[in-house]
């Protein structure tokens, strides 16, 4: 896959594969976890190229140190809820973010 | 499957440590799982005579370890265990490419390897950029998460937000920081776009 023809298409996979990452990524994981994991991975190369850059990208932040913590005002400001991706958060207008 | 290619007959392995009941645990979970442990260690190692080692690393950690016998808690543990190894020896393996690879672009060029020291730091900082860019809550999620290696049910008591959106959190984190490093546009503060509308996203 050409990192320059992302799409939505890719946001969508490169969710799934996030969410399989955070989903066998735990010690809570169980054996069909994984088991089901390998399924999806088998089904097809997108998925197993989506994995893989996830995969990067939790391994590199790893090394982030010192990491930049936001601070307790920033948190209460925060008006991020979840309900949009990051990307659309930030498209928004600022005002358009407050509660 | 080297020294894990008999699996018929469980007192070989008992033997390790005789008598105990650990090392009878630990044979059950061979024995059920050592296919899936072999599989998923050889997806992230990329070797699967390296996940054979890795695993059989896994289960020596776990007849030594010091801890309940459950069978359920050391399940989980051995694929922790397992992939924890997977993840020092990736490490390793891509400091020591990195290392070698600076010294053949030095031999070559008569450029130190600071050069590329100094493009991995870079590239590090782009990250670091990127992750700074998150909503202050996602942030702060997946960093615990991430650099604290607390559960997501550890971040969820901690700062009492549902264990769903944690997990939510996360996976959002690593979508936009994935597309941020391939070079998606995206709008800075001062130039607002219109979003094509707030949908919502699972």
């Amino acid at each position: 896959m050409s990192t320059r023809e992302r799409s939505e298409g890719s946001a969508l996979a490169l969710r799934e594969a996030a969410q399989w990452l955070e989903r066998v990524n735990t010690t809570e994981s169980t054996t069909q976890d994984f088991a089901d994991w390998q399924c999806w991975l088998a089904q097809s190369s997108a998925h197993r190229e989506a994995f893989a850059l996830v995969e990067e990208v939790w391994c590199a932040a790893g090394e982030l140190h010192p990491a930049n913590w936001p601070s307790p005002d920033d948190i209460a400001d925060d008006t991020y809820d979840g309900s949009v991706s990051v990307e659309i958060w930030r498209s928004l207008d600022p005002r358009e973010r407050r509660p | 499957m080297g020294d894990y290619n008999d699996t018929s007959d469980p007192s070989d392995k008992t033997s390790l440590v005789s008598g105990s009941p650990r090392a009878a645990v630990v044979e059950q979970l061979f024995r059920e799982h050592n296919l899936s442990l072999v599989r998923f260690l050889s997806a992230r190692l990329h070797s699967e005579q390296e996940a054979r080692d890795v695993a059989q690393e896994a289960y020596v950690r776990l007849l030594r370890m010091e801890s309940p016998e459950a069978v359920s808690y050391l399940r989980a543990f051995l694929f922790k265990t397992a992939a924890n190894i997977a993840i020092d020896r990736l490490r390793s393996r891509r400091s020591e490419a990195r290392a070698l690879e600076a010294e053949l672009h030095a031999q070559h060029t008569g450029v130190p390897s600071l050069e590329r020291s100094v493009a991995a730091a870079e590239e590090l900082q782009m990250l670091a950029a990127y992750v700074d860019e998150l909503p202050p809550r996602c942030r702060q999620v997946f960093l615990l998460r991430r650099l604290h290696d607390l559960s997501a049910a550890e971040i969820s008591c901690r700062l009492d937000i549902p264990e769903r959106t944690v997990r939510h959190y996360v996976v959002e984190a690593i979508v936009y920081c994935r597309r941020r490093m391939d070079g998606v546009n995206h709008h800075r503060e001062g130039a607002p776009v219109r979003s094509p509308g707030r949908k919502r996203q699972t």
